[in-house]
């Protein structure tokens, strides 16, 4: 299982990543003789407490990925629906392999300087080590 | 949910949503647990995995919006705590 090693961030766990489409669409695209948009890069941040991936919604428009449906989330103020999108994720510079999701959740995230919250959906198929005495994690995927 | 976070429901896919509601109760009796691909006001199938519907979706509309939902009683609600409280970059 290939392992990322990188030092924490003040923000947290942060790896590089791109965002592109899915294979099925990418091939549908290049059977139509249809322009493949090129990928959109960014940081990802390790987010524990997220049940679902998030990913910036104005990159997946950039991208021209339609939602494909939603998601009830939990919010102080009840159950709220969201967006959900396919998408895939790529983590150039490290040897982590991409990663195909049906779903993630459409969200705001630019302003954060984010383009993904990774969360529990990924990491439950990662091995994460977070070394806070050393102010370094390790994720294996 | 705390302003410029995520996002509203997905008012593109109104009629989909709203054909599956409607059908929803019907489509328990024959297809729960399998995941519906839903255009406008029709089931184009049930799948038994939603890559399975969202392939057969893509093959049939491209890049035009369609709904995947799966058939189930009750929804899953999901956790995003750090952007529905705008945690994010907060400091204590």
């Amino acid at each position: 299982m290939p392992v990322y090693n990188a030092p924490l961030q003040p923000r947290g766990a942060l790896v590089r990543v791109e965002l592109s489409l899915v294979t099925a669409l990418e091939v549908e695209l290049l059977a139509a003789h249809e322009p493949v948009p090129s990928p959109v890069g960014g940081w990802g941040l390790i987010d524990t407490g997220a049940s679902l991936t998030a990913v910036d919604e104005m990159s997946l428009a950039h991208l021209g990925v339609r939602p494909i449906g939603e998601a009830s989330v939990r919010t102080a103020a009840g159950a709220a629906t969201t967006s959900l999108y396919p998408a895939r994720l790529h983590f150039p510079g490290s040897p982590l392999r991409a990663i195909e999701f049906r779903r993630v959740v459409g969200c705001a995230l630019h302003a954060q300087g984010l383009l993904a919250l990774i969360g529990r959906d990924v990491l439950r198929d990662c091995l994460m080590v977070y070394n806070g005495t050393a102010g370094t994690f390790s994720l294996a995927l | 949910m705390a302003d410029n976070q995520c996002g509203p429901s997905v008012s593109v896919l109104a009629e989909e949503l709203a054909y599956f509601r409607e059908h929803k109760d019907e489509w328990l009796q024959r297809h729960k647990g399998k995941f519906a691909l839903v255009k406008g006001r029709e089931l184009i199938g049930t799948f038994t995995t939603d890559q399975q519907a969202y392939e057969a979706g893509v093959k049939k509309f491209g890049r035009e919006a369609f709904l995947i939902k799966e058939i189930v009683e009750e929804e899953r609600i999901e956790d995003l705590p750090a952007l529905t409280s705008g945690l994010i970059d907060a400091r204590l």
